[in-house]
């Protein structure tokens, strides 16, 4: 098994160990669910205007956003943040292996495995559980075509890709700031506001949308949901997957610049 | 009065060694009004495509905003002591907070007064003037008095359930995030009127969890506004005293929690 693999995996079982936290997870993000789905209704409810989107696709869109929350990079690694800090980064240089890819792989598994605990049960409630208690106008549908479920998935592999190098970006400012404090906190604002979380991306002003489009940050949520829904499809799709793995070959390059040079002025404390 | 000064020390010593990273508090609270500006720059824009919400438009919506922001943030200013309870537990801290000759509550109210959360605060505050400003409200010494009353209702409700994650952190630390349901739950629920919600959840923010006393109602009377729902249009002068009563009933659960702790550390 090569160090890699070794990492992603280990990593993904530490997240499966987080079994009630997930449970915990799943009722507050259940809970945040019906919330964002009650405000919509009552839009829909109190309006005809044309929307860009209908009310069944917010609806899927809602609940994707909630059942695959942890894609997002919310905070700095503090495992790896702290090895900088206390020094313990020079136990992590004398291995014989990329330190980024180490890195990448880890932010990768982390992702993905608390994603996995905490996806698989929401969408057993929102697609299956829901119908059955008379909720089924805001369940979760299945996705309408085999080709859209592949795209889906597709898109949605990008978005763990694009989340892992965010995440080693952030962990890598850690060599400049040593707190991380503030980029802990800034560039992770930045992913709330433009990855879909707080509203489906379309309902927000027509002057904002060609921003979006060209922002790493959609690629997180917004393009895998949308191809989930039906609002994107055609040439759109493959445009937003372009998109998408583009940020994600170019912020790789850039995490591999920024950890090169960090690497080159670092100086280890203590002994 | 005595504990009144210690409180003020240990929130100016908590406010210094802030102040020792000021780089970091600046962007931390960048990072807050971003986040938090952004939120309501979501309801904006739906208000800006569907125009109202059942009857509420846009400057009614930011008075609610407004205000539950504001309760929310300022008792997350000096909570920040019980938010961390976990960790406290978890390190053993709470065995030298427990050692010392004054209450505990007193110490974690001092232990971190949080000057970052002034973002939160800050958006708060704007966004009610807006709405205030959108509605060309015409101010009244009583609809103010109503409106300092309500966030005093809304802020010791917060401080309250706060109180109550801590003590339950007494018990469990790794199903807490489901506590946030009520904090950045309520929150949430707070920004829209309550009206807007179905039953069961009217019912639960109205009757287990005071929001709608210390949110709603009141809100109502600043906006010279009767409930839909048609409660007595006195109604808000009084329901802001659940949250003092809720805080009453978590300081209570507080103490009995304490009693279950077993220290953990070594």
């Amino acid at each position: 098994m090569s160090p890699y693999s070794a990492v992603l995996k280990a990593n993904f079982q530490v997240q499966l160990q987080y079994r009630a936290a997930a449970w915990a997870g799943i009722g507050t993000q259940l809970f945040f669910g019906f919330i964002k789905v009650m405000i919509f209704t009552g839009f829909f409810q109190s309006s005809v205007r044309h929307q860009p989107m209908d009310f069944s696709q917010v609806i899927d869109y809602l609940w994707l956003g909630q059942a695959l929350l942890l894609i997002l990079p919310f905070r700095v690694d503090r495992e790896i943040t702290g090895l900088i800090r206390t020094g313990n980064l020079a136990y992590e240089l004398s291995r014989p292996v990329d330190l980024y890819l180490f890195w990448y792989f880890r932010a990768l598994a982390v992702r993905l495995g608390s994603v996995f605990l905490r996806a698989l049960p929401m969408i057993v409630f929102t697609v299956f559980l829901f119908p059955l208690i008379g909720l089924e106008n805001i369940a979760l549908k299945p996705p309408p075509s085999l080709e859209v479920f592949l795209l889906f998935t597709l898109s949605l592999w990008g978005a763990f890709f694009l989340a892992a190098s965010l995440s080693v970006l952030m962990s890598i400012t850690a060599l400049w700031t040593i707190s991380t404090e503030g980029v802990d906190q800034f560039l992770p604002s930045l992913i709330w506001i433009f990855s879909g979380i707080i509203i489906p991306l379309p309902f927000f002003p027509e002057s904002l949308q060609i921003v979006f489009r060209f922002l790493p940050f959609r690629g997180l949520l917004d393009i895998p949901f949308r191809i989930y829904n039906g609002g994107l499809a055609g040439p759109a799709v493959l445009e937003s997957m372009a998109v998408q793995f583009f940020w994600i070959v170019a912020l790789v390059l850039l995490g591999r610049i920024m950890l090169k040079r960090g690497l080159q002025r670092l100086i280890i404390q203590g002994g | 009065m005595d504990s009144i000064y210690v409180w003020r020390q240990y929130a100016s010593q908590s406010l210094k060694s802030q102040m020792e990273y000021r780089r970091s508090f600046l962007l931390q609270a960048l990072g807050q009004i971003l986040i938090i500006g952004s939120e309501f720059a979501g309801v904006w824009s739906l208000f800006h495509r569907f125009g109202n919400i059942k009857g509420w438009n846009l400057g009614e919506a930011s008075v609610f905003y407004g205000m539950i922001s504001i309760g929310f943030a300022l008792s997350q200013m000096i909570t920040g002591g019980f938010e961390k309870a976990g960790q406290l537990i978890r390190t053993g801290e709470l065995d030298r907070i427990l050692l010392r000759p004054r209450s505990t509550v007193l110490q974690l109210l001092g232990l971190e007064f949080s000057l970052r959360r002034t973002g939160r605060l800050l958006v708060g505050g704007a966004v009610l003037f807006y709405g205030l400003w959108l509605l060309r409200w015409e101010p009244s010494f009583l609809k103010i008095t109503v409106a300092l009353w309500a966030i005093t209702g809304s802020m010791a409700l917060f401080c309250g359930l706060m109180m109550i994650q801590a003590g339950v952190s007494i018990w469990t630390i790794e199903s807490l995030e489901l506590m946030n349901t009520l904090t950045y739950g309520g929150q949430e629920t707070g920004r829209y009127p309550v009206s807007i919600y179905s039953a069961p959840f009217r019912f639960f923010f109205t009757y287990i969890i005071p929001l709608a006393a210390v949110n709603y109602y009141p809100v109502l009377l600043i906006l010279d506004k009767a409930d839909p729902g048609g409660s007595a249009a006195l109604t808000g002068y009084v329901s802001p005293i659940a949250g003092v009563l809720f805080l009453g009933g978590a300081l209570m659960f507080w103490r009995f929690a304490l009693r279950f702790y077993r220290s953990a550390g070594g």
